[in-house]
C-alpha cells in the first residue's frame, strides 16, 4: 500500500474518485502530445481552487489525482479512460469535466490536434450537440484570450 | 508546445488594456457600493491565470482594482464601461464580460443587481444575449459542486 492509500485509509484524505473522474479529460488533454509538462500541472492546480468540487483539496492531493489518472490512461488508453470517467459522472458534471479539459486545451486560445481529439472523445461520450460544444469553447477561449487578441 | 513557451509568445499587455479588461469584473464586484476584500482577492486570483495579466502581481492588481473603483465613483458606471468598450477589441470585450460573469457567479448565486450590471455591460459592449447565455452556462459548469 502506498503513502496516499495509507493516509486515505487513516481518514486524513478524502475520497477523490469524483475529482479524478472530473479531471480525467483535462489530464488526457494535458498529456495528449505524450509529454507531461510541469507548468501545465501548475496550471491545473491553479484552475481548480475556484471549483467547489475541489474545496479542501490541496496541491499534494491534486498531484496524486493527476498521477493516478496518468497511470490509468497509460493502462487503458486515452479514449477508454475518458469514457469510463465520463460514464461515472452525471451529465452536469460531464459538462464540468469538458470545460476543465477545454481550459487546458485552449490555454493560449488555440488547441493542438491531440488536444482536440481528447475534447472530441469527451463530447462524443457525452452526446453533446455541436451548438453546446461551440458555446463552451467560445467561453473558454474568451477566458484564455491573451493580449495579442487586441490586434484582431 | 509547453504552456511556458506559449505564454512567452504572447505580447506583454499594457496597463490600459488590463484596466479595460478588469473594469466589468470590478463593476460587478462593487454593485453594492463597496469592495469586499475577500471578493477582491478572489478576483485577483482568477485573473492571474489569464495571459492578459501574466507577469502582474497581486499587489498591482489590487491597486488597479481600487483605481477602477475610484474611477467609477468619479465618472459613473456608464462612462467607465464605454471607455472599456472603446479600448477593447471585440474578442477582448468577450473576455472582459466572461471575467465579470465569473465574479457574479463566484458565490453560486446571481443577484438581480449583478444580472442588471452584466446586461448593461453586454449591451454597451455589443455582445449578443445568446453569447452571454453561453457564458453563463459555461461558467456555471466550471463552478459546479459535487451535487451537480
Amino acid at each position: 500500500m502506498n503513502l496516499m492509500d495509507r493516509l486515505r485509509e487513516a481518514g486524513r484524505l478524502s475520497d477523490t474518485t469524483l475529482q479524478k473522474n472530473v479531471l480525467t479529460p483535462a489530464v488526457s488533454t494535458m498529456i495528449a502530445d505524450g509529454d507531461i509538462d510541469r507548468l501545465e500541472h501548475g496550471f491545473l492546480y491553479d484552475l481548480v481552487p475556484f471549483s467547489p468540487l475541489f474545496a479542501g483539496i490541496d496541491r499534494r492531493e491534486i498531484a496524486a489525482i493527476e498521477a493516478a489518472i496518468v497511470e490509468r490512461i497509460e493502462a487503458v488508453g486515452h479514449a477508454a479512460a475518458i469514457e469510463e470517467a465520463a460514464t461515472a459522472l452525471s451529465p452536469a458534471l460531464q459538462e464540468t469535466a469538458l470545460c476543465f479539459a477545454m481550459r487546458v486545451a485552449f490555454v493560449d486560445g488555440n488547441a493542438d490536434p491531440g488536444e482536440i481529439r481528447s475534447l472530441e472523445t469527451m463530447a462524443r461520450v457525452m452526446k453533446l450537440s455541436n451548438d453546446a460544444f461551440d458555446g463552451f469553447a467560445r467561453t473558454i477561449i474568451a477566458l484564455q484570450r491573451g493580449p495579442s487578441a487586441q490586434q484582431t | 508546445m509547453s504552456l511556458f513557451s506559449r505564454l512567452r509568445r504572447q505580447q506583454r499587455p499594457d496597463s490600459e488594456l488590463q484596466r479595460s479588461v478588469l473594469t466589468p469584473a470590478v463593476l460587478t464586484m462593487v454593485v453594492d457600493g463597496n469592495i469586499d476584500p475577500r471578493e477582491a482577492q478572489l478576483m485577483v486570483s482568477m485573473v492571474m491565470t489569464s495571459p492578459i495579466f501574466h507577469g502582474s502581481n497581486q499587489e498591482a492588481l489590487e491597486a488597479l482594482t481600487r483605481e477602477i473603483f475610484e474611477e467609477v465613483k468619479r465618472t459613473g458606471t456608464a462612462g467607465v464601461v464605454r471607455r472599456a468598450a472603446h479600448v477593447l477589441s471585440p474578442g477582448l470585450r468577450e473576455t472582459a464580460l466572461c471575467f465579470a460573469v465569473r465574479i457574479a457567479m463566484a458565490d453560486g448565486v446571481l443577484a438581480d443587481e449583478e444580472l442588471a450590471v452584466l446586461e448593461n455591460i453586454s449591451q454597451t459592449m455589443g455582445i449578443d444575449q445568446e453569447v452571454m447565455l453561453s457564458f453563463f452556462q459555461t461558467i456555471a459548469a466550471l463552478q459546479r459542486g459535487p451535487e451537480g
